[in-house]
């Protein structure tokens, strides 16, 4: 009866999820293979995944996007933990004045990548000010930031979109931060710096995993933002994608599913190791 | 209070600033190298925004109405599960939940575009009610996290004692279950038409561009010369989440607050 009871009020969510989330999945596995293709017929199973290796282009934009969303998100972590730690070491009274950090969470990706644009384009705002500065004398002297393989703009795009994330999950947890342990500290003689990285840190470490772990799939595998800052060699894998998907032959879908199924199973590897990763070196902590 | 003004300068610096852009040039008439600020201004964006007015009304209400359609079903899809992860036990629980959280954590366009072939075999793809499904897949998880922290902040008791003096089962719920957890739906609701709002690739895949939205109308404006015009349209799809939440703070919190109830 129990059991019964449990089953019946997961339903709503369970059948919608399963046909929809894990048939998508299957779907894009089986198609990765060659099956399940409208009326194409393929002889080798695996000849997606060999189109994938022959050439070094798959690999080469696979390491472009874990550039991309390992620098966004690292640097995105760091200062939002610094900005989140500098509101919470405000006066209580003054801490909702701040609150127009939020602002980029809601702005939509396709408008921070048209911002990114307009302000970092070699005769965009910043190339403008730096001439006004004296810093450049022409255009062409500032350095070309957009669709480079640098990968720059995306860079700052993602930087300046989670940065406020980063900001809003760590703040929740400083403010359950019992600070008369600094006080005590301090009272002890630690100085700030050691407060930060004995006291504080370690607190907010859990928190700093989740939503580096969030942040670094979303950028990984995100498209909105890398569709509206163009195509650059080598692009986002995601573009990739898109590209296999929507402009080739429709006989090369395969070769996009597999593409989907590498990164889908890179993100479930990542969450995993992470996972365990965190949890081991936490464990370490307390040994010692 | 100088530790607050140098916060806030910067925050201004960092994350108005883009805006302020924005702003400036849906305003001026052209802006060229090395100008810091607009030589001139005109009205040309506005004159574009009302030129296109039918057009941009359409996209911007597909865009609400899928928006709000995605806030319902997600509702719907979570209210049962939520309660039953905040008030029962048991077996398997911890993984069914990391499990519901997936779509929130994989990249949506592995899932998407496998379940565009489901869609295309159940004949909704390139429909309205296609782009809806999509996208409570993709948002439901924080419908399902609100939901289950709102069912947490009050007990059973409630519906119990309801019950005990003789409601109705739906009395109950539409009497006490529903204002005790409105604050949770607004929270999830939210996030969930915000997500849904911003989304490009997921109604334009599954749309098909037979369903109009806002962001699929403005996109091939972004990429245009006309910087003033993308501008201005940019900060119009700024202004409708603003002005909604503006909206459900004054109407539903205030509310709330009014009766002590948050």
């Amino acid at each position: 009866m129990r059991r019964f009871f449990i089953f019946f009020n997961l339903l709503p969510l369970l059948i919608p999820f399963l046909a929809i989330i894990g048939g998508g999945l299957l779907v894009t596995t089986l198609q990765s293979f060659g099956l399940f293709m409208f009326s194409y017929q393929y002889e080798d199973m695996f000849f997606a995944y060999k189109e994938l290796f022959t050439d070094t282009w798959f690999l080469r934009s696979a390491v472009f996007s874990l550039y991309v969303a390992l620098s966004a998100t690292l640097i995105s972590i760091v200062l939002g933990t610094l900005f989140a730690y500098m509101i919470w070491r405000l006066p209580a009274r003054y801490h909702s004045r701040t609150v127009i950090y939020k602002i980029p969470l809601i702005l939509p990706h396709i408008a921070v990548g048209f911002i990114a644009v307009i302000v970092l384009s070699r005769t965009g705002i910043l190339s403008s000010m730096a001439y006004q500065l004296g810093i450049i004398h022409s255009f062409e002297s500032f350095p070309n930031l957009l669709y480079t393989r640098s990968g720059i703009d995306l860079i700052v795009a993602y930087i300046y979109k989670e940065t406020p994330f980063v900001m809003v999950m760590v703040y929740a947890i400083l403010s359950r931060f019992d600070k008369r342990l600094m006080e005590t500290a301090s009272m002890l003689g630690a100085s700030r710096l050691r407060i930060f990285f004995t006291l504080i840190l370690p607190f907010i470490m859990p928190i700093i995993n989740t939503t580096f772990i969030i942040l670094f799939i979303f950028s990984f595998g995100g498209f909105d933002l890398p569709f509206v800052l163009g195509d650059s060699y080598p692009g986002m894998i995601t573009i990739r994608i898109y590209e296999y998907f929507f402009q080739k032959d429709m006989a090369l879908r395969p070769v996009a599913m597999a593409m989907l199924t590498l990164v889908f199973s890179f993100s479930l590897l990542f969450i995993f190791t992470y996972l365990k990763l965190s949890s081991r070196l936490e464990k370490g902590v307390r040994k010692l | 209070m100088i530790r607050l003004i140098a916060l806030l300068l910067l925050f201004s610096v960092l994350f108005i600033f883009p805006l302020l852009v924005l702003g400036l040039y849906a305003a001026s008439s052209g802006w060229s190298f090395p100008n810091v600020l607009p030589l001139s201004f005109d009205l040309r964006s506005l004159n574009y925004l009302l030129a296109h007015r039918s057009d941009i009304a359409v996209s911007l209400a597909a865009s609400c109405g899928y928006s709000f359609g995605a806030v319902v079903v997600t509702l719907l899809l979570t209210i049962l599960p939520a309660k039953l992860f905040a008030r029962t036990c048991f077996t398997g629980k911890p993984f069914l939940e990391g499990l519901f959280l997936a779509p929130a954590l994989i990249p949506p366009m592995a899932f998407a575009m496998g379940a565009h072939y489901i869609f295309l075999y159940l004949g909704i793809s390139d429909t309205f009610i296609g782009v809806v499904l999509i996208l409570s897949l993709y948002t439901y998880p924080y419908m399902l996290r609100a939901l289950t922290a709102g069912f947490q902040t009050y007990g059973e008791e409630f519906a119990l004692c309801a019950r005990n003096i003789g409601a109705s089962t739906t009395r109950t719920l539409l009497t006490v279950e529903m204002p005790l957890l409105l604050p949770a739906i607004v929270a999830g609701g939210t996030i969930v038409f915000l997500v849904s709002f911003s989304e490009y690739f997921l109604v334009f895949l599954i749309g098909g561009g037979t369903v109009p939205s806002y962001s699929g109308y403005i996109f091939p404006l972004l990429n245009s010369s006309d910087k003033s015009v993308a501008s201005l349209l940019t900060l119009l799809f700024v202004l409708v989440p603003i002005l909604l939440f503006v909206v459900i703070d004054r109407v539903v919190y205030a509310t709330y607050r009014r009766r002590g109830m948050l």
